[in-house]
């Protein structure tokens, strides 16, 4: 069965999803998660914006820990200047008593109030310390060896309702 | 005078929502309930909720650690919940971290996502959620540690997105 959403309270649907993307080693420095970047203006009748996530992250290179702190955050200014949105932090992974090597699928959502005109919008990330460090995107074959990465997938959707 | 008659939409967020501990009685998770008023009756319904859970342990301290397992289910009613409560067939499942070894944690996003095809004569519909035991519960909506301190709580604004769909 196949089913059609049309409340047309779904607008403005924006997917990022690149070919490109290379994994990323994460430490303790807060950083720009790769390929989460997305510039952004919501539709006129919005009055919330959507902003849902699947990505992945990897034990490299602690094999007991990996704690990402992760945070949605937005630039009015082309970049230069970057605020968080309170209560988008996310606290994800596992912090295990011996090394076990885990690997993460995470898909997630946040509703932000909508803006008038562009900006652009972004996950930023750490490690909770230097025994939690990860990697994102990181993708390992059957056949042995690393991928090319695995590219997270960004959706911003505005929401009139 | 024309009218559009629209489907049903509904989206809410809770924001910084209370710590909840998931135990062994099922508990409505903070931010899943919706009042659903379908146009037409045969629809389905999309359902999508999102939160924050955890193992049930706080990194400052973790003595009172547990290895948590716990079942998550869908439900729907014509009450508001008060008498009629009726499980969704297909949605129960099961979230744990490793319940083998003591001292694994897990951390991550719950994004439960359903179509309900049978919802005619219901009024609403919520997640709920307990632990296998008494010593496997589980947090949710907020962390103990952030960025390095494991004295600096965090919240993660729920998300629920409820709509009509027409097959």
């Amino acid at each position: 069965m196949s089913y059609l959403n049309d409340s047309r309270r779904l607008q403005a649907h924006t997917t990022r999803a690149d070919t490109t993307f290379a994994k990323q080693a994460v430490g303790t420095s807060l950083v720009a998660l790769s390929d989460t970047e997305i510039t952004y203006t919501p539709s006129v009748y919005a009055k919330k914006v959507l902003f849902e996530v699947d990505g992945t992250i990897a034990w490299s290179p602690d094999g007991a820990s990996s704690l990402m702190c992760v945070r949605l955050q937005y630039s009015t200014d082309g970049g230069t200047s970057w605020t968080t949105y309170t209560g988008t932090e996310l606290f994800n992974g596992n912090k295990s008593a011996s090394v076990d090597y885990n690997w993460h699928g995470y898909k997630w959502s946040c509703q932000v109030d909508a803006w008038t005109g562009s900006r652009m919008l972004r996950l930023a990330a750490r490690a909770h310390t230097s025994n939690d460090e990860f990697t994102w995107g990181r993708q390992y074959r059957i056949s042995g060896g690393e991928g090319t990465g695995s590219t997270p997938i960004i959706t911003v959707t505005s929401l009139t309702a | 005078m024309s009218y559009f008659n629209a489907r049903f939409f509904h989206r809410s967020s809770v924001s910084a929502p209370a710590r909840q501990t998931i135990s062994t009685t099922y508990t409505e998770l903070t931010g899943s309930k919706c009042a659903v008023r379908l146009r037409n009756s045969s629809s389905a319904v999309y359902y999508k909720y999102c939160c924050y859970w955890s193992t049930y342990v706080d990194l400052n301290d973790t003595s009172t650690e547990e290895d948590s397992l716990i079942h998550f289910k869908l439900q729907k009613s014509n009450d508001n919940f008060v008498s009629n409560i009726v499980d969704i067939d297909g949605s129960r499942h099961n979230e744990s971290c490793d319940t083998i070894e003591n001292n694994d944690y897990l951390f991550k996003p719950k994004t439960a996502f359903y179509i309900v095809e049978d919802f005619s004569g219901y009024t609403h519909i919520r997640l709920v959620a307990r632990s296998y035991s008494t010593s496997q519960r589980a947090y949710l909506h907020r962390t103990f540690s952030w960025d390095g301190s494991n004295t600096d709580e965090k919240y993660f604004n729920t998300s629920l997105i409820v709509s009509e769909l027409e097959a």
